[in-house]
């Protein structure tokens, strides 16, 4: 191998040396403070990690110089020759255009060099968020992107929406919510009025938002009468509830009354008075038309006391026809009620009576009539079961004995002519009259009867009559004969003429003698035709004569 | 005539003639009778005055019909020759006269003072017809006739009314001669 060979063979392997310790010394190196972020420079420089560079040029002038026009910025120099100044090139508002950063990076001027980091951010993934040029030492510019990684959220405003809508908005933005409701005058009933975090604060996704939704002004107040306490209270919790003892005799603890009423509108909060019962009072029961011995029982059962009062009453006896205090009413334990118990009714007399007037007199009884044989007119009453003036119900049964006048007392008949005997006998009970002895029954008159007088026998019996005989026919004639003579002497002198009484004299004499002249003044005549004249005429025409001439007065 | 007598249209009672008498008494008191014309008394006086009454109306107004021209022209023999009937129309006639019923009266024995009433008549007619022949009126045809009556006793109206309503005949003879018109110049 010849020395061009060894040469070569000795240059490459110098060079293999060099890229192996190149790096080595790299890393041997410390890396200058200004490549790492600002919040770590200091803590690095501290470690060790980073040092600080040195400046490559003696001068500024000397480095903006050697920076060139061309890396990034401008040198420029001011007219008085002082150190001119380098400033990095102007990069577009890549955060206002909403760009990602790779388009960002694409559209940067050149020499700015792109640097990137994240951030969280409700903006979405890739972002520029927030940009920056930032002058390195010498004539290096860096652009400096801080993009977004997506992970916030921005709450949305709601105020004023309803309670759904901004439910549905905050659910649709990935957020969890949290209505809490409440009374306000800030807002309409059931708009938001308030939220936590405010709008435009970025959260992260599935935070909690609290929402304050305003409650209505005025409620409806449940209706909680006949409800136990408890289940009142809990009924009212959007109320203040306040209770107060009351006596009644419903359970302990139910409530009795409300105020406000329920379904009237109160405000959320405001107070509701409840009438609760104490359980002390007991309501009478219903008595009226239960027998004496039950009611007692039920009073004692309801720890009541009894006072009774008897009175005439259809109602049938021993049952309770009216109380007080009233059924229902509520009265503390031990109060005396007053029962009012049928006593029944009056059973009236009706013995002597006829059967139809004894029957309305008991009309408010059941009567039932026993016909029985009597000599007393047929349908009198002989007796009564109950007595008179004994109590009984009302359509109680009063059994009545009742005449059937199949009974006759044979009459008196001594002395009476045949014919009034047997009168008297159909007259008194249609009685058949009966004469062993009849061959001079025509002037004959009774004797005595058989049976006697004031015997009794059937209706229809016959009563056999004694007859004795009477005075002769001749000596009535002549009775009859006197009287009449006596009669025509008293008509004949009724008959005979009466003077007449003198008419009384005229008690006054009075003469009248009238006449008439007939028109003592002209005629009038008129009509209503035109050319009518009125012209008066003397009348001639005269009617009787004068009192002085007068011969033939007429006398009243 | 008609049948319509005076008395039908009026009639004296017991009270008019006591309330005459009161006015007589006013009018001269120093010969003022005692008064008895009253009562019953007072009612017979009225029956007799009420006897003066029976007189047809319309012979009472007989010559009140020549106070219309209509008529006396029909006495003119030139316009209305002999035997021919006129027949003259009036219509709303009214015919007034003026009566004077007089009592002359002894109570028991005593003259008492004549008592001089004034009966006046008024006649109203709707249509009128007369039926005029030889210058006299023979016969009237009266419609519908009314009257008013008025009694007083001097001065003083006693009494004023409207009579019922008359109920005459369809035509009124005048008797035979009937009313003779004057003829004009007479």
């Amino acid at each position: 191998m010849g020395s061009f060979e060894r040469c070569r063979h000795s240059l490459r392997g110098a060079l293999f040396v060099v890229a192996l310790t190149m790096p080595l010394l790299a890393l041997a190196q410390p890396r200058p403070c200004s490549s790492l972020p600002r919040a770590e420079q200091a803590i690095a420089r501290e470690q060790g990690l980073c040092v600080d560079d040195k400046p490559l040029f003696a001068t500024r002038k000397a480095a903006i110089e050697a920076a060139g026009a061309a890396r990034g910025g401008a040198a420029t120099s001011n007219p008085q020759g002082k150190v001119p100044t380098f400033q990095c090139a102007a990069m577009p508002d890549f955060v206002a255009k909403r760009m990602t950063y790779e388009q960002a990076r694409q559209a940067l001027p050149k020499g700015l060099r792109p640097r990137v980091t994240k951030r969280p951010s409700s903006a979405p993934p890739d972002v520029v968020v927030a940009q920056s040029t930032e002058q390195l030492d010498g004539n290096l510019c860096w652009a400096s992107f801080v993009v977004s990684d997506g992970s916030l959220v921005l709450v949305p405003p709601l105020g004023g929406l309803t309670r759904d809508v901004a439910t549905q908005r905050l659910l649709a933005s990935g957020l969890r919510v949290d209505v809490r409701e409440m009374p306000t005058d800030r807002a309409a009933f059931g708009r938001v009025f308030d939220q936590k975090p405010a709008a435009d604060v970025e959260v992260a996704r599935n935070s909690i938002v609290l929402l304050a939704v305003a409650l209505a002004t005025t409620i409806r107040v449940p209706d909680v009468v006949g409800r136990n306490l408890g289940d009142a209270q809990s009924t009212l919790s959007r109320f203040a509830a306040k209770t107060k003892q009351a006596e009644s005799a419903r359970p302990a603890g139910e409530v009795l009354a409300q105020a406000p009423v329920g379904g009237t509108l109160a405000k959320p909060g405001s107070e509701v008075l409840l009438s609760v019962s104490d359980g002390s009072l007991v309501a009478v029961p219903d008595l009226v038309k239960h027998p004496l011995a039950k009611a007692e029982k039920m009073l004692t059962e309801a720890g009541l006391g009894l006072a009774r009062v008897e009175e005439t009453s259809s109602a049938p006896v021993g049952i309770v026809t009216t109380q007080r205090p009233a059924p229902k009413t509520e009265v503390r334990r031990d109060t005396t009620v007053t029962l009012h118990v049928s006593a029944g009714l009056n059973v009236p007399g009706v013995v002597g009576r006829q059967l139809s007037d004894a029957q309305t007199s008991l009309r408010s009884f059941a009567v039932r009539a026993e016909r029985v044989a009597s000599e007393r007119v047929e349908g009198e009453v002989l007796e009564q079961s109950p007595a008179a003036g004994t109590r009984a119900a009302a359509r109680a049964t009063i059994t009545l004995s009742v005449s059937d006048g199949s009974v006759v007392v044979v009459p008196e008949l001594h002395g009476m002519a045949l014919d009034a005997a047997r009168a008297e006998l159909l007259r008194v009970g249609d009685l058949n009259a009966s004469t062993p002895d009849a061959n001079d029954a025509g002037t004959a008159i009774v004797d005595a009867s058989l049976p006697i007088a004031g015997a009794r026998v059937k209706r229809g019996d016959t009563v056999k009559l004694k007859l004795v005989p009477t005075t002769p026919w001749w000596a009535w004639i002549a009775g009859a004969a006197a009287l009449l003579v006596a009669a025509v002497a008293g008509v004949l002198k009724w008959l005979r003429p009466k003077p007449r009484p003198t008419p009384p004299a005229p008690l006054l004499d009075a003469h009248f003698s009238p006449s008439i002249e007939f028109n003592v003044q002209p005629i009038v005549a008129r009509t209503s035709g035109p050319q009518v004249p009125e012209i008066g005429l003397r009348a001639e025409l005269v009617r009787g004569r004068p009192w002085a001439k007068s011969d033939n007065e007429e006398s009243t | 005539m008609s049948g319509v007598n005076l008395r039908t249209l009026f009639e004296f009672s017991g009270a008019l003639v006591e309330r005459g008498a009161a006015e007589k008494a006013k009018e001269s008191p120093a010969s003022a009778a005692p008064p008895t014309l009253v009562g019953f008394v007072a009612e017979a006086a009225a029956n007799k005055l009420n006897s003066v009454l029976d007189t047809d109306v319309f012979e009472m107004l007989a010559h009140g019909w020549l106070a219309f021209k209509q008529v006396r022209d029909c006495a003119d023999t030139v316009t209305h020759p002999p035997g021919q009937d006129t027949i003259v129309t009036l219509h709303d006639v009214e015919i007034g006269s003026t009566n004077s019923p007089v009592l002359h009266s002894k109570v028991g024995g005593v003259t008492l003072p004549e008592l001089r009433f004034t009966l006046a008549l008024t006649a109203k007619f709707k249509t009128v017809q007369l039926v005029v022949r030889d210058a006299r009126i023979r016969s009237l045809r009266p419609g519908t006739g009314a009257a008013i009556v008025k009694l007083s006793y001097g001065k003083a109206k006693l009494v004023e009314r409207p009579t019922p309503e008359w109920r005459l005949p369809l035509e009124i003879p005048l008797g035979a001669e009937g009313i003779a018109i004057p003829r004009a110049g007479h």
